[in-house]
């Protein structure tokens, strides 16, 4: 019998003490927790993970892992609704007060009780600038947090905050319920490497750059989770390794499949695919402060000769739907079904917006893109299209990733094929973006008519009903003014082991969030 | 013993009966020949995206199979080869010169620049070659100029050495102190006298050092870091074949055929060059 | 005394080589564009967090200071903590945690490399000119002649995604489970011995001709002592100092040059550390790995010496 088929990345927990046992030498790849069983989820494409203090997080695989070991006060279902999690109900009592009564009895890791004084201490703790929370910011609008009993919680704003809500819920956003105790007696640095949450997942051993393994939280709040009795975390850089170690039986869950990978995997019986509209957006951004993008014509007549059906093909094989503005398909209460005119494929308008403009066939632009995987497939095709239709000449430069942004962040550079993913809320897309006071408006864009829809959906707390037309009327005269071209939103593709029960897929690839309920048959 | 050669057709003569570069000869003659072929008669440009063709398998409409946007593999294999090997050289001469310069230098006055030079070497000798790429890579920024410059850096210490180690053993010889006493200038002495005696090893050290090249520029193409698109180098073709090896295996799989065949044709015209350069083995021979 | 004062200088000539190094790599760094508070907040960088992240890790200090900071601790052992690739973590634990690794596939490539070469070299040496040695010596240069990540990929497609033999990716720790280990680590050091292999027997092949021809196997020969006592007595001893050498060579290229192997095959090595932390412009950690590298190429450097010096006692004298 081959022994290393089902292998590798398995066995840490009792793989040690196994090891040197007779049977342990042959019998390694069996080795699990004694007590139940183990399930190994693999986070691909990174390596970095710098903390596990949520306020301290900043990328992506930090807050994989943090959805895993914390809770929040609310939290996002599988349909982008706000259910409860910490907090069983909330209120607002005036439109700049909010309400949360928490659930009782909930255990932190090291055993003591989850209350309304952990509560305050975190955002007292993001709002702190000698903390330095990358969030503080973000979370500026919340003026107080107080506790009016040990288990209700109340937050008040400087004015009404409408995306305040979604910036309590267990996503990018570093309000993760701390424990007081544990960060007072153990000091901010440490915190982030032992961390103490509230989350089914409870750290066990961290390999910095290697894996990250944990053991379950039994006094978990929520009955019968987590199933499995361990979990590990193996961090794989390439994603096709990745793919490999899956089918090979190495792994349950592997967080997102390369594109390319998608049509074989599904063909695999012993491996169960999923895909759901995912909550990002890819674009290419451009410096509306220099030629040649700094004229609108130019810019549209560039945005109509992409098209975006074969874009997709061809960059993601199809794993995505066009997009004409930021908001993805998963907010469906602020996405715009309507089309908007200048995000859809027309070489013929293309060119007579490109004779409308200052700048003529032949003119020069260099777009600046990532190297890694299909990003580079992005800023290649977006060239090669808007070449072909305008008689442009674009020409694609590539820069290690970290360049590439610094360059768009500093508005160096004329192009940028880049995206956002993960963030949850329309204010997080087009506020932040393209709001002239937004922190994320790089290359400056300014459109009073849009500003004042931006503030005033900030104050509508009644989203889906008032907010949403605002935020697609906002939407729709960015489009226009094309300061970004639109591509696609895609999909948020995972794939899981078939004998693995208890998956839900969350359009925000919740890595650590959909641990809980999995176990492998 | 036979009668006394010109000493060009000494070094024929040998490599005539050398099966070995006669074998790395007819590898890369086949190779150049290919090349031409698929350059002149290819229906594609190398740099054509056919979206609808996209990792397509080989066929007689493409011998090598389509890559992730549709592009011809043979066709940009022909043209990636010439800006491989082009990057090689490049890097392999730049490499080469400083370094013999340096180290006939260092070989021919001693002293405190030899010392110091020669600790520069080892430095350079002491970490990883990939690394030292990579590091070099990243501040250079993306492109052919900046693989070259990195394959430079990596040969500067080994041309270096040999040089160095070579002219210091021809500074004792005959010709050499009657050069000096005849009150040539050391420049002359260097370039005329030293150089042609040396010349040999330091052109097996390159012709080996080509292959090498071709496949650190794929090494680095493999984590991101290579030629600028849409220019086709067999790195970055490579690179991109391991991305959708699953979907595509030959993109990665001929593609690598084709590197390792050019470049078994240069290991093996090396090893025959070594043969009939070497003044050693040369000798041994007659 | 002549012998105290030559290893003291050696001595302090590799400390001076590793406080250039060093400085070198720390220039390097700080001179490549993009920045460790980009590469740990990601998107999340905006400008008041990306200032406090440079202010609470003293990004702003002048150069000359950030190096005099670091080279001050770095002499007491102390080479600092890595801000974002693992921020928190000592670079020594970076270390600790992938140096076994890169040891155990290192040295288990080396030993299938030793092996097949020892036998292939001999062989073709022994056997000169005739069938052996024509297979041999191509087996050797068409092995040389393959890309590295190449070999790797079709490695994996035969032995794991082909025949099930091995596992495609992951590895386990020798402390975990050395059969595991042995076991996960076998396409990798493959994937790194073959070439590897290909060099070795070139070279042990060559100068094992050489030392058939030099005039003391010669005279043997003449003495009338038989073939494989030559062979075992006075041409092996003598033909392994230059394979030694070669051997002690490739220290620096299985350290670091074969991360494109590690990441086909999720090695967690020191090599891929130092990758990473180059891209995460983790300036410390990349000038620890630096000076990792160096007390341990100049260490096989010295270790190579002495073993020269047992296979031959002349040069030691």
């Amino acid at each position: 019998m081959p022994i290393g088929r089902r292998t590798l990345l398995g066995g840490a927990a009792g793989g040690a003490a196994l090891a040197l046992s007779p049977r342990g030498l042959l019998d390694y790849a069996h080795a699990a927790a004694p007590e139940g069983k183990t399930l190994r989820a693999a986070l691909t494409g990174f390596s970095v993970i710098n903390t596990l203090d949520p306020g301290k997080a900043a990328v992506n695989p930090e807050f994989f892992i943090i959805w895993g070991v914390y809770n929040t006060l609310v939290k996002f279902d599988a349909n982008m609704k706000v259910v409860g999690d910490l907090a069983l109900s909330w209120t607002n009592p005036d439109p700049t007060t909010w309400e949360f009564k928490l659930r009782q009895g909930v255990k932190f890791h090291d055993g003591s009780e989850m209350t309304a004084e952990d509560v305050v201490f975190t955002f007292q703790r993001i709002a702190d600038e000698k903390f330095g929370s990358p969030v503080r910011k973000k979370m500026a609008a919340v003026t107080a947090v107080t506790a009016l009993d040990p288990y209700t919680v109340r937050i008040k704003t400087d004015k009404p905050f409408a995306p305040l809500i979604t910036y309590l819920t267990n996503t990018r956003t570093s309000t993760q319920i701390v424990c007081k105790r544990a960060v007072q007696q153990m000091g901010d640095e440490q915190y982030g490497r032992t961390p103490v949450g509230t989350g089914p997942w409870k750290l066990a051993e961290w390999r910095p750059n290697e894996r990250l393994t944990f053991a379950a939280h039994t006094a978990y709040f929520e009955p019968g989770l987590p199933r499995c009795s361990a979990l590990e975390v193996p961090l794989i850089r390439d994603d096709a390794s990745a793919i490999n170690a899956l089918i090979a039986g190495g792994l349950e869950f592997v967080n997102a499949v390369p594109y390319g990978d998608t049509d074989r995997l599904k063909k695999i019986p012993s491996i169960a695919f999923s895909s759901v509209p995912g909550l990002n957006a890819r674009f290419t951004a451009l410096n509306i402060q220099k030629p040649p993008f700094d004229d609108v014509h130019f810019r549209r007549a560039v945005s109509m000769s992409i098209n975006r059906e074969a874009f997709i093909q061809a960059v993601v094989f199809g794993q995505a739907v066009p997009s004409q503005g930021y908001i993805p398909k998963a907010l469906s209460w602020a996405y715009d079904e309507q089309p908007y005119e200048y995000a859809q494929f027309n070489p013929a308008r293309a060119k007579e917006e490109l004779a409308k403009s200052k700048y003529g066939p032949g003119t020069e632009a260099v777009i600046t893109g990532f190297p890694d995987a299909w990003w580079k497939r992005m800023t290649e095709v977006f060239v090669d299209m808007a070449n072909r239709v305008l008689g442009v000449k674009f020409t694609v430069e590539l820069l290690d990733a970290r360049t590439a942004f610094s360059k768009w962040t500093s508005n160096d550079g004329q192009a940028w094929p880049t995206g956002w993913i993960s963030l949850c809320d329309p204010d997080e897309y087009l506020f932040d973006c393209f709001h002239s006071t937004g922190w994320r408006n790089f290359t400056k864009y300014n459109n009073p008519e849009v500003d004042r829809l931006l503030d005033q959906a900030r104050q509508e707390l009644d989203r889906e009903a008032k907010g949403g037309p605002l935020y697609k009327q906002a939407e729709r005269l960015i489009a226009d003014d094309c300061p970004t071209i639109f591509l696609m939103n895609t999909f948020s593709n995972a794939a899981v082991l078939a004998k693995v029960q208890g998956y839900e897929h969350l359009p925000y690839d919740g890595f650590g969030a959909q641990l809980a309920p999995m176990i492998a048959t | 013993m036979t009668a006394p050669r010109k000493p060009g057709s000494g070094m024929w003569y040998t490599f005539r009966s050398n099966r070995v570069a006669q074998a790395g000869s007819a590898i890369l003659l086949f190779a150049l020949v290919a090349i031409v072929l698929v350059r002149l008669f290819s229906p594609y440009d190398p740099n054509d995206k056919d979206y609808m063709s996209i990792l397509l398998g080989p066929s007689l409409e493409h011998p090598f199979g389509t890559d992730s946007f549709g592009q011809d593999v043979l066709t940009r294999v022909a043209y990636g080869a010439q800006v491989s090997l082009l990057i090689s050289v490049a890097g392999l001469v730049l490499g080469g010169l400083v370094g013999t310069v340096i180290g006939m230098a260092s070989g021919f006055w001693g002293g405190v620049f030899d010392t110091v030079t020669m600790r520069f070497t080892e430095l350079l000798y002491s970490f990883p070659t990939y690394v030292l790429a990579l590091c070099l890579m990243l501040l250079l920024g993306y492109g052919s100029r900046s693989v070259s410059l990195a394959i430079a850096l990596v040969y500067v210490p080994n041309f270096a050495r040999l040089a160095r180690s070579m002219t210091s053993a021809t500074r004792a010889e005959n010709y050499v102190t009657a050069a000096r006493l005849m009150g040539q200038s050391p420049a002359r002495i260097l370039l005329r006298e030293i150089l042609p005696n040396i010349a040999a090893p330091l052109l097996v050290q390159f012709s080996a050092g080509l292959g090498f090249g071709i496949i650190m520029e794929a090494g680095l193409s493999f984590v991101g870091l290579g030629v600028q698109p849409p220019t086709p180098s067999l790195g970055v073709m490579m690179a991109d074949g391991k991305d959708y090896f699953q979907k595509g295996p030959w993109v990665l799989t001929l593609t690598g055929f084709s590197v390792a065949w050019i470049i078994l044709g240069l290991n093996l015209l090396g090893d025959g060059l070594r043969d009939a350069l070497d003044p050693r083995l040369r000798r041994r021979l007659s | 005394m002549n012998l105290l004062l030559y290893f003291g200088a050696k001595v302090l000539g590799a400390l001076a080589m590793l406080v250039v190094g060093a400085g070198v790599v720390f220039l390097l760094m700080h001179a490549v564009p993009g920045d460790a508070a980009m590469a740990a907040l990601g998107d999340a960088a905006s400008p008041d967090a990306v200032a406090s992240f440079r202010a609470e890790h003293h990004l702003n200090d002048p150069l000359a200071q950030q190096f005099w900071d670091w080279a001050r601790a770095a002499l007491t052992g102390d080479l600092g903590k890595s801000i974002s690739l693992a921020g928190g973590f000592s670079t020594s634990a970076l270390i600790a945690g992938s140096l076994p690794n890169t040891l155990f596939v290192g040295g288990f490539a080396l030993v299938i490399a030793i092996a097949i070469s020892l036998v292939a070299g001999s062989i073709a040496a022994s056997r000169h000119g005739r069938m052996e040695d024509v297979l041999a010596t191509s087996g050797a240069i068409v092995t040389i002649s393959m890309p590295d990540f190449w070999l790797g990929y079709m490695l994996v497609l035969v032995f794991s995604l082909g025949l099930g033999w091995f596992p495609a990716y992951g590895f386990v720790r020798p402390s975990e489970s050395l059969a595991g280990a042995f076991h996960s680590g076998f396409l990798p050091a493959l994937a790194i011995a073959v070439p590897m292999a290909g060099i070795f027997s070139r070279m042990l092949r060559t100068t094992l001709l050489e030392t058939f021809r030099r005039a003391y196997v010669v005279s043997a020969h003449a003495m009338g002592f038989g073939r494989s006592f030559i062979f075992w007595h006075y041409v092996f001893r003598n033909a392994l100092i230059p394979y030694v050498t070669a051997i002690g060579l490739q220290a620096r290229y299985l350290l670091g040059g074969v991360v494109v192997i590690e990441r086909v095959f999720g090695v967690p090595g020191v090599g891929s550390v130092m990758v990473d932390a180059a891209f995460a412009r983790d300036y410390g950690v990349v000038q620890g790995c630096a000076v990792v590298f160096l007390v341990i190429v100049i260490a096989t450097n010295l270790l190579v010496d002495a073993l020269c010096g047992l296979l031959d006692p002349r040069r030691a004298a």
